[in-house]
């Protein structure tokens, strides 16, 4: 899950997979806004074939929260 | 229906392409959809060289080499050229001053182009009166935006600086134009994606008709009561019978931006959502109605591929907001910021087509509206790495009005690549709104976010009276 999701980050911004880490924070860390954000949200519904809840989303910070909530869905 | 031009393969215009031209069409000076600004650098420039780097660019941006054509129903359509062979031209100001020289240049930005088989931007190097030197770029908006306009220019500085100076590599290859295209065209032919966002757009409409909000107050709107004897009319219209307008610039100075930048990260939400409390408190204040309404604009670039890509991907919807005096100013912030973040999973839908549902679900008379403003909020700048590895050279950005506008105000703000400030540029109708309504909007929307933000548990009423 952690390595796709690297995979799908590194579409959204100018950042190489070995710079990311669990505890990178999206916005501060790896440089999202927030359209960035919410544009992904709805690429990894399709690619994990999730739905993913925006007000949950809207909290999490970094990736390893990212990776946490998407396991729950899967 | 035409499949190709000059040899070359052409495409359908995107929603957003369709935007432009379905406002253009109302406008009688066609230059309304030209973009003009400047990019000079304390330094002494090789001519020649930003000439190859100029050329270099324009092959690697397929939106440079943008054509458009039209079938024989009148259709139009897109193609990109292979090669632009124009000369790049130089033209050097010294001996003027620096107004003649921006009065030049704005001239050149309300020049119209040619809509078919011609090119859609202008490059030209300049030396300004005070001795800087860089670039004027024209482009139409229906082949750039000014995410797209910066990221041409970053290419010419970045492909400039490689051959200048040791150790700056060649930059990444921009991102084809045409993917994304393809992209946004599969989205319009009937994708769920496409549904899903029609629904979640018709049912906000659906929900309840919003009201119109005056600059200065209610006048607007019970004016245009009266004039239709229905008190219970809730838009009205706000542009004049000109399209004739100006650029009135106000310069918020870095220290208090720094502020405002401070708050957002603090709690977590952008720029744009300040601003649009901000405004939208302005207009509760002036016309003392919770539901304010405000267009925005989206410029839909997530992904690497999009920012790269160049053309135009702006699409602009109205954005409602119905914050009670109780409500305090954070919470009003929050309320905004997740319903932007609703909008940015739903800005691929076609917003001529929401406004032709919601004329349909609200019918009015041609020329009225429930938004007295346009927002655009413009956070990518010139000011990165490559600029930096110049040194510390100063360098000087500067955006040209074309001159027409059919839109009563039009909001966007940047920030300052200089000093890190921020610029609140509003083009409006001359006719329509005056440089003193302007003063006295911008002077109480920075009171009500400096307040706000200072005071993030004060209710939006309290900040009302306060301010």
């Amino acid at each position: 899950m952690f390595e796709k999701l690297v995979k799908i980050i590194c579409d959204y911004v100018e950042v190489e997979p070995e710079n990311v880490h669990r505890d990178s924070r999206f916005m501060e860390d790896l440089g999202f806004t927030s359209f960035d954000y919410m544009s992904m949200l709805g690429e990894l519904e399709d690619t994990f074939d999730v739905e993913i809840d925006q007000q949950q989303a809207a909290d999490i910070r970094t990736v390893g929260e990212a990776v946490s909530y998407l396991e729950t869905l899967v | 229906m035409m499949r190709k031009r000059k040899g070359y393969p052409v495409y359908p215009l995107t929603n957003a392409q369709k935007f432009h031209t379905f406002y253009q069409n109302f406008c009688p000076k066609k230059e309304v959809l030209n973009i003009g600004t400047s990019l000079t650098i304390e330094a002494e420039l090789d001519v020649d060289m930003l000439r190859k780097a100029i050329a270099a660019a324009y092959e690697r941006c397929d939106a440079m080499r943008l054509r458009f054509a039209r079938d024989k129903e009148g259709t139009l359509y897109q193609y990109i050229v292979d090669k632009d062979d124009r000369e790049i031209e130089y033209v050097d100001f010294s001996g003027k001053t620096m107004e003649e020289a921006a009065q030049i240049m704005t001239q050149w930005t309300q020049v119209p182009f040619k809509r078919c088989d011609s090119p859609m931007n202008r490059v030209v190097i300049i030396k300004m009166p005070d001795g800087y030197q860089g670039l004027y770029f024209l482009a139409n908006h229906m082949t750039m935006d000014a995410q797209s306009l910066i990221c041409f220019l970053k290419d010419v500085i970045e492909i400039y600086c490689s051959s200048m100076y040791e150790g700056v590599e060649y930059p990444k290859a921009m991102a084809s134009y045409v993917e994304q295209l393809e992209k946004d065209l599969a989205y319009e032919a009937g994708s769920k994606a496409q549904q899903r966002d029609r629904e979640y757009f018709e049912k906000l409409i659906d929900a309840s008709e919003p009201i119109y909000n005056g600059v200065s107050g209610r006048a607007q709107l019970e004016a245009e009561r009266a004039r239709c004897g229905n008190q219970a009319l809730r838009a009205a219209v706000n542009v004049s019978d000109s399209v004739d307008s100006a650029l009135d610039v106000f310069h918020l100075e870095a220290e208090p931006t720094k502020r405002l930048l401070d708050f957002c990260e603090k709690h977590h939400v952008s720029m744009a959502t300040l601003l649009l409390m901000g405004l939208r408190t302005y207009f509760q204040k002036m016309n003392g109605n919770d539901d304010v309404s405000i267009n925005t604009a989206i410029a839909r670039r997530a992904t690497l591929k999009e920012k790269r890509c160049g053309g135009t991907r702006i699409h602009s919807f109205p954005f409602r907001t119905v914050i009670s005096p109780e409500k305090t100013f954070l919470e009003g912030i929050y309320e905004i910021r997740n319903k932007q973040n609703e909008y940015f999973r739903h800005a691929n839908y076609n917003p001529t087509e929401y406004f032709a549902y919601r004329s349909k679900k609200y019918p009015n008379q041609p020329g009225r509206t429930y938004e007295p403003m346009s927002l655009t909020y413009q956070p990518l700048t010139l000011k990165d790495k490559e600029m930096d590895k110049l040194g510390d050279i100063h360098y000087k950005t500067r955006w040209y009005p074309n001159g027409a506008t059919t839109q009563a105000m039009y909001l966007t703000v940047m920030h300052r690549p200089d000093d890190n400030g921020l610029d609140f540029s509003f083009e409006h109708q001359v006719k329509a709104v005056t440089r003193e309504q302007l003063e006295y909007l911008y002077y109480y929307l920075c009171k009500i976010m400096f307040k706000g933000t200072e005071n993030p548990n004060l209710p939006v009423g309290d900040i009302i009276k306060l301010v």
